[in-house]
């Protein structure tokens, strides 16, 4: 069982809160104070009980932290060294307009929950995502300066094992909601299957 | 440093036309650290290591592994070795052979990767765009390629329905190039490997005249 930090004075920027939904026992303990960029972890005392959530100004997003979130700190962390990297190649590109950019593809991709995902920045400006699912990997490519029915242009290129499936090209959006429609089928069998021995 | 005579075009060789499926293709990377050209999570090739940027996608350059050993990869032409020998020839002109420092050197910071023809050659693309029924398809089809300064250069090229990539005008470059380039990207991703791989030489029959 860890042990409890007696008190915990200040938050630096580097670190998020998450409330434990249950007591570790005997301990009283209710919190894990994260590093964003290691996996040191802190259990701390707090008065409220388990449960309870709450966001603490001074934290990366003031969000609770889950896997997700750790991938979304990490790849934004890389993102920005990326994009100093390849400053050069990226004269009218702004990091900020980058940088909401890049949030808005990898928070769709992360909520796909992939098993494996990688990102990185190219000099022809695009963030070209790899992720891999179940059987599938996914090449993503969002550019970043090119606009396809007024949102950000991307390309979709899947194989299932090693077999090829059809690409796709369009809309950031129309893109993503293709990948999706290729992993629902799968979700929903299991889904089917996890009904079927619940009833059984 | 001597240069490797045996990877020059020879009067004695001719086009490689048999069928290469089972050879491995191998192009150098910029570096030769693991953590710089392949993502272990992922098990895959690096992006950047492929080619950056993707100017180069529509006719990539590579070298069939065998005569060509994966240590050949080190061998970079000087500016004025670029201006004698980085033209494509015929494989069995007579070439003088490159002078160390002069006309190349050898960069061992280089790594490589290699991929195997069969996983790419003549693989269909089939593209949807945007919802709209806009179907596109192209080719990836890998030729031999001989240049002054390597007999057992090869090229990964791209067939589409208005002809080879490589050769289509800009405007028409323009609308395909984003799309093919990310193709091919992601193929060799999928297949390439940075280990050394078990490898044959072609037999002499498929490379040397009678």
């Amino acid at each position: 069982m860890p042990i409890p930090a007696a008190h915990i004075n200040e938050f630096n920027s580097n670190q998020q809160v998450v409330w434990i939904a249950k007591n570790y026992t005997g301990s009283g303990s209710t919190g894990l104070l994260r590093d964003n960029f290691s996996d040191d972890e802190i259990v701390f005392f707090h008065s409220k009980q388990p449960g309870f959530r709450e966001n603490y100004p001074g934290t990366y997003n003031s969000i609770l932290i889950s896997n997700s979130d750790r991938k979304l700190i990490h790849f934004e962390k890389s993102f920005k060294n990326q994009f100093e990297l390849l400053s050069a190649y990226f004269q009218n590109l702004n990091f900020q307009e980058a940088n909401e950019k890049l949030s808005s593809s990898l928070i769709s991709l992360l909520n796909i929950n992939p098993d494996v995902i990688s990102m990185e920045l190219t000099r022809d400006k695009s963030i070209f995502y790899t992720l891999k699912k179940q059987d599938y990997t996914f090449f993503i490519q969002h550019f970043l300066n090119e606009i396809e029915d007024d949102e950000d242009e991307a390309i979709l290129t899947v194989f299932k094992d090693d077999n090829k499936l059809p690409s796709y090209a369009g809309s950031l959006l129309q893109t993503i909601s293709e990948l999706n429609t290729l992993l629902e089928p799968s979700n929903t069998s299991k889904l089917e299957l996890e009904l079927n021995e619940l009833s059984n | 440093m001597n240069y490797p005579i045996k990877i020059l075009p020879n009067s004695n060789y001719k086009l490689i036309t048999c069928d290469v499926s089972n050879c491995y293709l191998i192009r150098f990377t910029h570096s030769n650290k693991i953590e710089d050209i392949f993502d272990e999570e992922l098990m895959q090739v690096r992006q950047i290591s492929i080619c950056d940027p993707s100017g180069n996608m529509n006719d990539l350059s590579t070298s069939l592994l065998g005569v060509f050993e994966t240590s050949f990869v080190q061998i970079e032409l000087s500016q004025s070795g670029k201006e004698k020998y980085n033209s494509q020839c015929d494989p069995d002109i007579s070439v003088e052979v490159p002078i160390f420092k002069k006309d190349f050197t050898i960069n061992e910071s280089r790594g490589f990767w290699v991929v195997l023809i069969g996983d790419i050659n003549e693989k269909t693309i089939d593209y949807t765009k945007g919802g709209i029924d806009t179907k596109f398809k192209a080719t990836c089809f890998i030729e031999h390629t001989p240049m002054k300064w390597n007999y057992w250069h090869f090229s990964i090229r791209w067939r589409t329905e208005e002809g080879f990539w490589h050769t289509l005008n800009d405007n028409q470059k323009k609308k395909m190039s984003k799309r093919l380039a990310h193709e091919a990207r992601a193929n060799i991703a999928k297949f390439a490997k940075i280990e050394e791989p078990n490898y044959t030489q072609l037999n002499h029959p498929d490379y040397c005249k009678l």
